[in-house]
């Protein structure tokens, strides 16, 4: 039984070849839960109460003049890796989570249903700095800060006449 | 111990039908060329991106852009503005690694030949040669308006024959002749496959007054987070800040489907190869069933005749899979693949000749599976008989 022998010695290399051909990318469906990082900030940037008289990103972008003492209040959006900054975007943008035809965005905090022009009149830079630089160390996991969180800011705002707005923080309220 | 053949046996064996020992070598061969040309294929297509990418440059680009450069528009002399404001950037003799780019692709045609064919065109300025380290001037001299200098595998991409991309010769684009000066190398990048005319001519030739992006040496990876800084900053401009290694990377995984059919056929015809040779020990198994029988009789262990035509399937795939890979060599190696609006060069180095090699070798013993088991089966008494 030539035939019989052949297909049985020949049977499970045939199918380790075709598993090997029809192999696929198949990525496995990666757990969404993702610890924070440990933020290296120092402790007195953190502030345990929301302080008073906050303004929104939008309002404040019309009104601040450079040099100014502000309080802002917003939602994270980005961060700059490697350094102790992030993007703070008025809390009235709605996030792709929100609102839009991507409600299942794994990057809400992209903003990526809304109009860049608009995203970027919405938002101001928030930075830690040590003297005249910024600090080099992650500000994502700072008491909990991460992507979309409400925070109120207490720094020096830096503006320019281009309409973008930078606070020199010097204390953060993160929202529980 | 148990007796063993000797190696004469199995070698001496396939001098016994030529005719098929040539075909099952022959098999083996075409197999070992066809692993290594695959091989060679992925890569080239792999190493051509990884060459580009670097951790200390970063690529300024338009946040609309969707990571698109050639579709990416930002404001001319964002590079003067990026060396001014960002800590970090990288200089050489005081001259700041930033450099401001146009990248088009666009209908070009060769001397007086009215073939309009599709090629890469970057607008640069010197600086470009700060940031782009790979790139070396080889033939001629750098660029003025209305001269551009060509990459080695320029003509691969188009389809073009070298001699016409020598320096002297003309070539014509956005209504202008252009005349080539220089010729330049930029090996395992998808940098040699492009045209480089300078920057402000090809602005005002393409009605334009902005740059397709900024390309950003830095003195170390970690000054990238300075350069994303002042993206966030200038948020006015609309930009972002993708590390060339990154940016290089997304480009090569978009060839992944590629990469993963080459492996797909080369599996295919590797698995024809494999029941072709399967068949053919089986075969020769069949022929010899009275000898084998005898072997037995005299004492050799069914094992004994199973590594005697392990032997002989190898012996003759090794010498199968060198043809083969001198093949290659004489037929792959500097050959270029033209791919989009770029081209490769094929990497015939030593990982994909030991893929070749070991994809002929470990077809011949998996082919061995059935004879080997015919054998093992082998009813001594009976098979004596057979006629």
């Amino acid at each position: 039984m030539t035939s019989s022998n052949f297909l049985r010695a020949f049977l499970p290399i045939a199918v380790v070849g075709l598993g090997l051909v029809a192999c696929s990318d198949s990525k496995k469906s990666a757990s969404a839960s993702v610890e924070l990082p440990t933020s290296a900030l120092p402790e007195n940037y953190h502030l345990a109460a929301e302080p008073a008289n906050a303004r929104d990103v939008l309002i404040a972008k019309t009104e601040l003049k450079d040099g100014e003492p502000v309080v802002l209040r917003g939602r994270v959006q980005d961060f700059v890796n490697g350094m102790a900054a992030f993007t703070l975007t008025d809390g009235a943008l709605k996030s792709c989570d929100q609102e839009g035809p991507m409600k299942s965005c794994e990057t809400p905090w992209d903003y990526c249903c809304t109009d860049p022009a608009e995203l970027n009149a919405a938002s101001a830079v928030i930075e830690f700095r040590d003297g005249e630089a910024v600090r080099r160390t992650d500000a994502r996991g700072f008491h909990g800060l991460d992507h979309l969180k409400w925070v109120t800011v207490k720094g020096i705002a830096k503006t320019d006449d281009k309409g973008n707005l930078t606070v020199i923080a010097d204390g953060i309220y993160v929202k529980p | 111990m148990a007796r063993r053949l000797p190696l004469d046996y199995a070698v001496l064996n396939l001098g016994r039908r030529p005719g098929r020992t040539l075909l099952a070598g022959a098999s083996s061969a075409l197999v070992a060329a066809l692993l290594v040309a695959t091989a060679a294929f992925v890569r080239g297509l792999d190493t051509t991106f990884q060459g580009a990418a670097r951790a200390d440059t970063a690529i300024v680009l338009s946040s609309v852009a969707e990571r698109d450069v050639v579709r990416s528009t930002v404001t001319a002399g964002l590079g003067e503005l990026i060396a001014a404001s960002v800590r970090g950037v990288a200089t050489v003799d005081g001259v700041a690694c930033v450099s401001d780019e146009i990248h088009m692709g666009t209908n070009l045609r060769l001397g007086d030949d009215e073939r309009v064919r599709a090629g890469f065109v970057r607008g640069v300025t010197d600086r470009a040669f700060l940031v782009h380290d790979a790139v070396t001037v080889t033939e001629g001299r750098t660029p003025r308006t209305g001269e551009v200098i060509v990459g080695r595998l320029a003509a691969e991409q188009l389809g073009a024959r070298e001699e016409e991309l020598a320096v002297g010769r003309t070539l014509r684009f956005e209504n202008s002749a252009f005349t080539i000066v220089g010729r330049f190398a930029a090996p395992g990048t998808t940098i040699e496959a492009e045209i480089w005319t300078p920057l402000a001519p090809l602005r005002g030739l393409t009605k334009r007054d902005d740059s397709s992006a900024t390309f950003v040496k830095l003195e170390s990876p970690d000054a990238i987070g300075e350069l994303a800084l002042f993206a966030k900053r200038r948020l006015d401009l609309e930009l972002v800040v993708i590390p060339s290694a990154v940016y290089y990377r997304e480009l090569s995984d978009y060839f992944a489907p590629i990469r993963r059919l080459s492996w797909a056929l080369a599996a295919l015809i590797a698995l024809a190869a494999l029941f072709g040779g399967a068949n053919t020990l089986n075969a020769a198994v069949q022929d010899r069933v009275r000898e084998l029988a005898t072997l037995r009789a005299i004492g050799y262990g069914p094992w004994a005749l199973v590594l005697s035509l392990a032997e002989e399937a190898l012996v003759l795939a090794s010498a199968g899979a060198l043809v083969g890979l001198v093949a290659a060599r004489l037929f792959l190696a500097g050959s270029s693949v033209r791919i989009a609006m770029s081209a490769f060069q094929l990497t015939l180095d030593p990982p994909a000749i030991l893929v070749g090699i070991a994809g002929a070798l470990a077809l011949a013993l998996f082919g061995t599976a059935p004879a080997a088991l015919r054998v093992l089966k082998l009813p001594v008494a009976a098979a004596l008989k057979e006629n």
